[in-house]
């Protein structure tokens, strides 16, 4: 669960900063293209792995519900982020990406 | 129809939406709390906090279903139906149930239920008559009040027109993508806009099927003309091969001797294995058509069927296995169960719940914004001193009505439940009575309110700042009420009890910060260049100040002051 939440928020982070708008109010200077596609593959590459997540811990009907779950708390984290800590969200990213870790390594 | 077809989108959008959306906000409201109803349940019974909790127990099956038998023998052997329910991840008690004989004009005789104590011995009896969780959970689509059939039509066409409703609003929501993660907070209308759809689109998948699905739970009623022509208008036939597990034959007059339920777990378990049991049913008991019934606990699949094993009462053979398998039912149930959710587990229940409150923002963002609209246009004649319009005064009395009188109602009702005596008539419905006690007399002072043209943030501040506290107190009432703290339960790992607290308290926190934000930020933007001669000469008398948000403030207040005079 830890790890799908995770991985959702780290998905949707990307894709938000994959947007000219959202990069800028991050990182100051604007997404050159390359980042922007690169960071829209690793948006919908972790999204996908996220519900191969779930899809390991949880029966496939399960699974899929849950998954819509998951991605909307996250998505909405991302925006409350955005709106208002802007310049958290990378690091709230790196956050989830160690705890993604951990928690994989931990029942792996 | 309008010059465009997203013209006409925008305008069949918004009638959908304000035909309905106050009674769409009670809906999601009653029926988001659903999604806990049995926690709440729980909650509100006292009387079953201490002493009752027991894990399941597949050993002990035999014994359980003796002495229940036994018990319900001696204490109601008149009663049409006896329920035995094991302890559950939910209801993690064992108990021991039986309904009377319907009365006149009732479909269904009163239910009792006894608890076993943790022992095993002793039976708590004297449980308070409260509806708990269940009148939520009836409220989102029987209301209350009405007779069952017209409220399930009332619901059923409001349900229609937020289906509509959402349809168009994706239709219209051109820029969904591009503005997926946008969130422009304190500009006035445009931050309502942009909460309505978030809250919309966060959730989007889960809003859709669960209007869907809401009107297949009562599609039969809403569209029976197929299968009343296939059984030429029979309805008892219809439902009766719909669903033969629910069918329940009034007790014969001839007497026959019940059959020991115990004895039939080898049966059982001959069909299903060791796989968990929910609860033995036993209905007319004595008579000569009993029937023994074992449910399944269906766990965390995806399904809202009832696994049964009907056993003849008396000669204890298999009578049949519940409800016909086929793809057309799997599919109704299917759908029921993604309506329902009884097979989510705590955390896929949360984000039900989670979904369900996003909708609930959904409905109150978009009526809020409707406001905001409205007054933005009045907003001349408002600050040159007339009273604002019947409509905006009305939109203005429904919105505070209901979006803060919902959380107040619950929260009397909670009170009600622990501070109403437990020995007067009737308590369960007193308890609801004060949940609309509340409403009303919120509804009230917001017509006052209107009638005077003297609506303002400052009522909303008062009713949220009021809720706020009663749900803070909550947790603290019902320690008092109950013997058991906050503390108490987590050191006794009673997470149920201990997560009403929490989610009391967290709402306590929300309303709190709502009706903080009610006193500072721009509700509604009103055109700075737009300014009255009383703000003027304010602005004059004061220190220039470079804070825009000041200078708005001041704007808005004396715009809504002078809605006053």
């Amino acid at each position: 669960m830890i790890l799908a939440l995770s991985l959702s928020f780290i998905a949707f982070g990307a894709l938000a900063l994959a947007m000219f708008g959202h990069f800028k109010s991050c990182f100051k200077r604007p997404p050159s293209q390359v980042q922007q596609r690169v960071l829209t593959l690793v948006g919908w590459g972790l999204l996908a792995l996220s519900f191969v997540v779930l899809l390991g811990q949880y029966e496939t009907a399960y699974a899929t519900i849950l998954l819509f779950g998951v991605m909307s708390a996250a998505a909405l984290t991302v925006i409350l982020l955005l709106s208002y800590q802007a310049k958290r969200l990378p690091a709230s990213m790196a956050v989830a990406a160690l705890l993604a870790l951990v928690d994989f390594s931990l029942f792996v | 129809m309008k010059e465009t077809f997203f013209r006409s989108m925008t305008w069949l959008h918004t009638w959908a939406g304000l035909a309905v959306c106050w009674l769409l906000l009670l809906i999601f409201f009653a029926g988001t709390l659903s999604y806990f109803r049995h926690e709440i349940s729980l909650w509100s019974k006292p009387e079953l906090h201490k002493s009752v909790f027991q894990d399941y127990d597949q050993n002990r099956l035999a014994q359980q279903i003796a002495q229940g038998q036994a018990y319900l023998t001696e204490t109601a052997p008149d009663a049409t139906r006896w329920i035995i329910s094991f302890p559950s991840e939910r209801k993690p008690y064992l108990s021991f149930g039986w309904a009377d004989a319907p009365k006149k004009g009732e479909r269904r005789g009163k239910f009792h239920e006894h608890v076993v104590d943790q022992d095993g011995q002793q039976m708590i009896t004297e449980i308070r008559d409260s509806r708990g969780g269940n009148f939520f959970y009836r409220l989102h689509f029987d209301l209350h009040y009405l007779p069952v059939v017209v409220a399930r039509w009332i619901v059923g066409l409001a349900t229609m027109a937020m289906l509509i409703a959402l349809i168009s609003g994706v239709v219209i929501h051109k820029r969904i993508f591009k503005d997926f993660f946008s969130f422009r907070p304190a500009k006035g209308s445009r931050s309502w806009l942009d909460a309505h759809n978030i809250s919309s689109v966060m959730a989007l998948p889960y809003h859709l099927i669960i209007t869907y699905t809401g009107l297949i739970t009562l599609m039969f009623m809403f569209m029976p003309w197929g299968a009343l022509q296939q059984y030429d208008g029979d309805v008892r036939a219809f439902r009766a091969d719909l669903n033969p597990a629910r069918i329940q034959a009034k007790p014969s007059q001839a007497t026959a001797p019940l059959i020991e339920a115990a004895g039939l777990i080898d049966k059982v378990q001959q069909q299903w294995g060791a796989a968990p049991l929910k609860q033995v049913s036993i209905s007319a008991p004595g008579r000569d058509n009993s029937r023994i019934s074992f449910t399944l606990n269906s766990e965390q699949r995806v399904t809202d069927r009832r696994d049964l094993l009907i056993f003849d009462g008396v000669t204890g053979q298999l009578i049949s296995k519940g409800n016909p398998e086929s793809a057309t039912y799997k599919t109704y149930d299917t759908l029921m169960a993604l309506h329902t959710a009884r097979f989510a587990d705590w955390a896929l229940r949360g984000f039900f719940f989670l979904c369900g409150l996003l909708g609930c923002a959904m409905v109150a963002t978009g009526t809020l914004l409707w406001a905001v609209k409205i007054a933005q246009k009045q907003q001349k004649v408002i600050q040159s001193g007339t009273k604002p319009t019947v409509g905006l005064r009305l939109v203005n009395g429904l919105n505070i009505s209901f979006i803060c009188g919902l959380p107040l109602a619950t929260a009397a009702f909670f009170y009600a439940n622990r501070l109403l005596p437990l020995d007067i008539a009737s308590r369960a419905q007193r308890e609801v009575d004060a949940f609309f006690i509340t409403l009303a007399v919120i509804a009230l002072v917001a017509l006052w309110d209107g009638l005077r043209g003297a609506q303002s943030w400052r009522r909303w501040r008062q009713w949220l700042l009021l809720g706020a506290l009663t749900f803070a107190a909550l947790p603290l009432i019902g320690a008092v009420t109950s013997g058991q703290s906050l503390l108490g339960n987590m050191i006794d790992n009673q997470w149920t009890l201990v997560g009403f607290d929490i989610v009391s308290l967290l709402l306590a926190l929300a309303l709190g910060f709502a009706a903080r934000q009610v006193r500072q930020s721009k509700l509604i933007n009103l055109n700075r260049s737009a300014t009255s001669p009383k703000t003027s000469k304010a602005r004059a008398g004061r220190p220039a100040t470079p804070k825009t948000a000041a200078i708005t403030r001041e704007t808005r207040d004396t715009g809504l002051e002078e809605a006053h005079q």
